[in-house]
């Protein structure tokens, strides 16, 4: 990854970061909850949405623009 | 204003809420911008929720649902929410302090006392010296002076020559080991000569004693409460013979020269032994006629010779139980019983001569003092 690519990875609040480790998702930079389901949540990033679909969805914590949420992720689509 | 550290208020006080009502990801936003930590929310249903947020927090969250959501307490974690509930049951918080104190109090009271270690002196003396110092069953474990009462054993028993006086809980635990006696018995205690001599604290009785046998018999039982028993139920004793010794023999603990091999008690204890007697009574063998009209004797079925009637087996028999009967209070001691008894007649010219043979049940030791510490002593 070449520097600038890294600078705007780690200084764009406005776009979504999203990291997926098995049963648990982080999403970084959330600026509003769109969606709350049991099986989808729906978050605003600035610029983009970014949706998780999975079963069995429980946030963990939500604060200073991170969500957790644990559960069986399938797939995760930006809008 | 500084915020709170909101960390440290949801482990201190965290409540599971129910939060109802439609678009709840409106209210978990407005709680987002707020600040307001949802943990581990659980989306029950399109219109219920359920999440963990900091006891401080739940005022805020409501004004923030307004009308439109409606949030309700599930459970409740956290020390200041044991507080909170605790408090709220005055009366459960009354009675759980009411008893630990009263368990707290009760072991403040000495219930049991144990002693080991005790040879020759009594475990009731080694007790009732500590009762008379203060320590038994029921008295209040603080308020014994546990230095005073080693001293009352000391001074009591100076043939002690440790003394453990420990507690564990409401237990108290005497542990003592006799050694070297400090008084001496006999001419030795005004001397001071022979330091070597032990005998134990008996300042009222005098000198040691040793129990002997006071007839020949079979030893029924023995209970040696002092002293070294020579002999053992079942035995045959002959007369004078030592049963319960006061010189008890006893093995040095140390390797130090010149240790004792012996010490000195008063000797006690009980023996009962079945002890054999033979007499001899003897007694008229004719009734005179007028006392057998008179009807003394009752019907008579003897011979009658000049004027006289011999006595039947059963007058004979008669009379030579009462003859026994002051015999035994004469000669037996009090608590002595006869057990069995044999009666042999035999008929002679104008008496009758009566074998008596009888089994008697009786104590038999009798007390003799040692002469401890004299020159040419017997013992």
């Amino acid at each position: 990854m070449r520097i600038m690519e890294e600078m705007a990875y780690d200084l764009d609040f406005t776009m979504p970061r999203v990291i997926v480790t098995g049963r648990l998702a982080i999403l970084e930079n959330i600026t509003n909850i769109v969606m709350l389901s049991e099986n989808a949540l729906t978050v605003e990033s600035g610029r983009r949405y970014t949706t998780v679909v999975g079963e069995d969805f429980v946030i963990r914590e939500i604060c200073e623009g991170r969500l957790i949420v644990e559960g069986k992720v399938q797939r995760v689509e930006f809008l | 204003m500084k915020e709170k550290y909101s960390v440290l208020n949801f482990y201190r006080r965290r409540l599971l809420v129910s939060i109802e009502g439609f678009r709840i990801e409106r209210l978990v936003q407005k709680a987002f911008e707020r600040g307001i930590a949802i943990r581990s929310l659980r989306i029950v249903s399109e219109t219920r929720a359920e999440g963990w947020i900091a006891g401080a927090d739940l005022k805020e969250l409501r004004r923030l649902a307004k009308s439109l959501y409606h949030i309700k307490v599930i459970d409740g974690r956290g020390p200041e929410q044991k507080i909170r509930q605790a408090a709220a049951r005055p009366a459960a918080v009354i009675g759980t302090i009411l008893a630990a104190a009263i368990v707290i109090v009760q072991s403040l009271f000495i219930s049991e006392i144990r002693i080991d270690g005790y040879r020759a002196i009594p475990e009731s003396e080694l007790r009732k010296c500590l009762a008379e110092a203060g320590v038994s069953p029921g008295v209040f474990r603080p308020a014994v002076d546990w230095q005073k009462t080693e001293a009352a054993l000391d001074e009591t028993f100076p043939q002690l020559s440790w003394i453990q006086l420990v507690y564990d809980g409401r237990v108290v635990y005497l542990n003592v080991s006799e050694s070297r006696g400090k008084i001496l018995s006999g001419s030795e205690e005004s001397t001071g000569k022979n330091p070597d001599i032990f005998t134990p604290a008996q300042k009222d009785e005098g000198g040691c004693i040793s129990i002997y046998a006071d007839c020949s018999g079979y030893i029924e039982s023995m209970s040696t409460l002092w002293g070294l028993a020579l002999a053992e139920p079942g035995d045959y004793v002959e007369k004078g013979q030592e049963l319960i010794s006061g010189v008890v023999p006893m093995e040095a603990t140390t390797f130090e020269e010149g240790w004792p091999t012996e010490y000195y008690v008063r000797a006690k204890g009980q023996i009962i032994a079945l002890v054999p007697y033979h007499e001899v009574f003897s007694q008229e063998r004719y009734i005179l006629g007028e006392e057998v009209q008179e009807g003394e004797y009752g019907e008579n079925d003897g011979t009658v010779i000049a004027n006289r009637v011999e006595k039947t087996r059963e007058q004979a028999e008669a009379v030579v139980n009462q003859q026994i009967r002051l015999w035994a209070k004469e000669n037996l001691p009090e608590k002595a019983e006869i057990i069995n008894k044999s009666l042999n007649f035999c008929y002679k010219k104008n008496i009758i001569d009566v074998g008596v043979t009888l089994e008697v049940r009786r104590e038999i030791g009798i007390e003799k003092e040692i002469p401890v510490g004299q020159e040419n002593s017997d013992n």
